[in-house]
């Protein structure tokens, strides 16, 4: 317990450590590094203008420190594209690359194709739902890992206040971190516990890091870095960063409920990689429902939840060659 | 100057401006994002004016603050100092802060609450120092640029007010700035007064009430309304009574103890403002003698008529400038807070920086790429400003 509350102490930051951009730049240019951003999408089009110009503008035009911003869709049918592209940032279609290794879909599928797809030393991934965008989210997440050394992946937390349409809703964020991870985290991997937000969607990292992890192409993406990392390269290449508040819109009950089956498949499959459980049969994951239709008839729904995985990207036969 | 010769100084200024601020859009649009989703209610700015005031500072002006009244101020100290150019857009909004204040950008169109009323002003007046320097302009005069507070309402653009009253000397011209719309040109204010007139029957004494069995508020602001839709007003010089509000009661069975009514007097003259006014309380004098009870009246808001002619100098510029970027100029008379100064006889103009639609509802919107050219009109207006040519006497 000493270890965790000396990493909580230690590794735990405050955006607002990280507010000279100036300071900041100078110090990656002094360690000669290029840094990516990375937007996963998904029909994002309320959002994604608005993260693409305040990011470019104050870290990209105004102070240096990203490099290169990119967009990386799973098929969106909104303007996704057309507002991206209109905002400056790359655009790239993930089904289009790497095609040679087979048809996935998910965020864990962009996020690993932006490892394949963009330069930088360092990437960093926002989730583009955000409405309350701010450069603090960038910076507050390269601080930690550009003034520290050991440290290699920085995820945030915040507050998570929820938005309904009309108004703010004071709690209601981090539903599964709760009731499903946590608790998950506390049995097997208690070191972890100390994540505030261990499914928080922005992160950021060094390249070395991401191609050397496998890749869970859905829900479970997030869940298995910080395992996986964590048993690679132990806990002090892990921070936090505290971003204050992220606003986003509410998912429903129904959504979290699959997100969780896929989480828990992904946290199954760890516990066999790393503790040796292995008498659970992944085989027929399936999530089972009880659903009422407008007859008020009830029934029993089973659907059957896949959570493929991508190879490190490392092993990948382009990516090799790109390099 | 010959008319060709000035007609090719803006479209020179014209082309030079307009690339820059292109290459420049991502930044402007940031200010207007930033800028728009903090909400800024009437009385409450603190936050928009302490961001605006943050990005001044971020442009490394030397010394921006905020004033006793919560209005932000940046300085470019000319290198003559000869003339004081004042640039101004009010910071506040009539929207509360517990409305969702976050802003939507789609290909060409930006819309959130309070956008186009006046974030939009107030977010080109953040970006103006960067957008100047980046141009490699150098003035002569005085630039200030100013985000005033408690324009709205019962602000009664106070913020405006009382900056210009402490002012060391008043600026030479004004530059006031709105969101929408492009073309605008505002040259003169009318004289305007606001009247709230309320009726309170609920701490009448018992006696009233057995002589007056029948009486309620809305009863009475009723008759006071037909009275005053009675006051004779001239169509020359304009002059117009609007009856804006009518509120009372709390129920279909119970008589109403309190009403109200909320007016708004507007004229090209001063004296028939004056006169209305008197107009207004002999009306109530006698509905409230008539019913044995005393009507309260708050007149506040006065503005008092003044601007400049459809031929001065700084008003045929700006529609010269209105019309080089391809808008149909707009001159008209308005009451924005331009009243303050122009009513004190300072040369000063209401501009529009965009576009836009439904721009005093929770769903406005702003079309951004006309902002660039709201953005360049404002530079060439200066640049015409500091070489003279919005000078009387140049006429």
């Amino acid at each position: 317990m000493k270890k965790l509350n000396n990493w909580l102490e230690n590794n735990t930051f405050q955006h607002s450590q990280f507010w000279d951009l100036k300071k900041l730049v100078e110090k990656k240019e002094e360690r000669n590094l290029k840094i990516s951003l990375c937007f996963p999408t998904l029909n994002e089009e309320e959002t994604i203008g608005k993260e693409i110009i305040l990011i470019s503008s104050e870290l990209k035009e105004r102070y240096p420190l990203i490099d290169e911003i990119a967009v990386i869709d799973s098929g969106s049918t909104d303007n996704t594209q057309a507002i991206a592209e209109e905002y400056g940032a790359k655009f790239f279609l993930a089904s289009d690359y790497l095609q040679e290794e087979g048809k996935m879909k998910g965020k864990g599928e962009n996020l690993w194709k932006a490892i394949y797809l963009l330069k930088g030393d360092i990437i960093v991934f926002i989730d583009s739902d955000i409405l309350n965008i701010h450069p603090k989210f960038v910076y507050g997440l390269l601080g930690p890992i550009l003034y520290n050394d050991p440290i290699k992946y920085v995820k945030a937390f915040y507050e998570r206040p929820i938005n309904l349409g009309g108004g703010l809703l004071g709690s209601g964020g981090g539903r599964v971190t709760e009731i499903l991870i946590r608790p998950l985290f506390a049995q097997f991997f208690p070191e972890l516990a100390a994540v505030i937000q261990p499914l928080s969607g922005e992160f950021a990292g060094y390249r070395e890091i991401f191609e050397q992890l496998p890749f869970p192409v859905g829900y479970g993406v997030e869940t298995s870095q910080l395992i996986d990392i964590y048993q690679k390269w132990g806990l002090d290449a892990i921070a936090q960063t505290n971003l204050d508040e992220r606003i986003h819109r509410n998912q429903s009950t129904k959504a979290l409920g699959k997100m969780s089956f896929g989480i828990l498949q992904t946290f199954w499959n760890r516990l066999s990689k790393y503790k040796g459980i292995d008498n659970i049969s992944l085989e027929n994951f399936s999530m089972i429902n009880v659903e009422t239709d407008e007859n008020k008839t009830s029934k029993i729904i089973t659907r059957k939840i896949v959570e493929q995985e991508r190879p490190p990207m490392i092993e990948v036969e382009a990516y090799k060659n790109r390099k | 100057m010959k008319k060709n010769d000035h007609e090719n100084l803006i479209k020179e200024l014209m082309e030079k401006y307009r690339v820059i601020i292109a290459e420049n859009r991502e930044l402007i649009l940031a200010d207007l994002l930033r800028t728009s989703q903090i909400p800024s209610p009437t009385f409450h700015e603190q936050k928009r004016a302490q961001f605006m005031k943050d990005r001044f500072i971020q442009n490394e002006f030397t010394s921006p603050y905020i004033d006793d009244y919560g209005n932000v101020c940046a300085h470019i100290k000319g290198r003559l100092s000869e003339k004081k150019i004042l640039i101004c857009a009010s910071i506040d909004s009539p929207f509360r802060a517990d409305i969702d204040h976050y802003v939507q950008i789609e290909k060409d169109k930006a819309s959130g609450v309070g956008i186009a009323d006046n974030a939009t002003a107030a977010a080109t007046l953040v970006s103006l120092p960067e957008i100047i320097e980046k141009c490699g302009i150098r003035y002569d005069s005085d630039i200030i640029f100013l985000g005033t507070t408690e324009s709205h309402g019962r602000g009664d653009m106070n913020g405006m007010r009382e900056f210009v009253r402490h002012m060391d000397s008043p600026p030479d011209y004004v530059i006031n700035l709105m969101s929408t719309q492009l073309g605008r040109i505002d040259h003169f204010c009318r004289s305007v007064v606001r009247c709230d007139i309320e009726c309170n029957l609920e701490d009448m004494e018992e006696d009233f009430w057995k002589h007056a069995l029948h009486t309620n508020a809305n009863n009475i602001i009723t008759e006071l309304v037909d009275h005053l839709l009675g006051i004779p007003l001239p169509s020359k010089p304009s002059t117009t009574l609007n009856i804006g509000i009518i509120s009372g009661g709390k129920s279909y069975t119970e008589p109403s103890l309190k009403a109200e009514v909320h007016i708004g007097v507007k004229s090209e003259k001063n004296s028939l403002v004056n006169q209305v006014i008197e107009d207004i309380k002999d009306c109530c004098a006698d509905v409230g003698a008539r019913y044995g009870i005393k009507l309260k009246l708050n007149f506040f808001g006065r503005q008092h008529a003044g601007g400049l002619h459809f031929s001065h100098p700084m008003v045929k510029n700006a529609a010269c400038i209105v019309k080089q970027l391809d808008y149909e100029p707009s001159v008209a008379t308005s009451n924005t807070q331009m009243s303050v100064t122009s009513s004190k006889g300072i040369p000063s103009l209401t501009l529009g920086i965009t576009t836009g639609k439904r721009i005093r509802h929770k769903n406005a919107h702003v079309n951004l790429s006309p902002i660039a050219d709201g953005i360049t009109q404002i530079l060439i207006l200066l640049d015409l400003i500091e070489k003279g040519y919005c000078d009387e006497k140049t006429k």
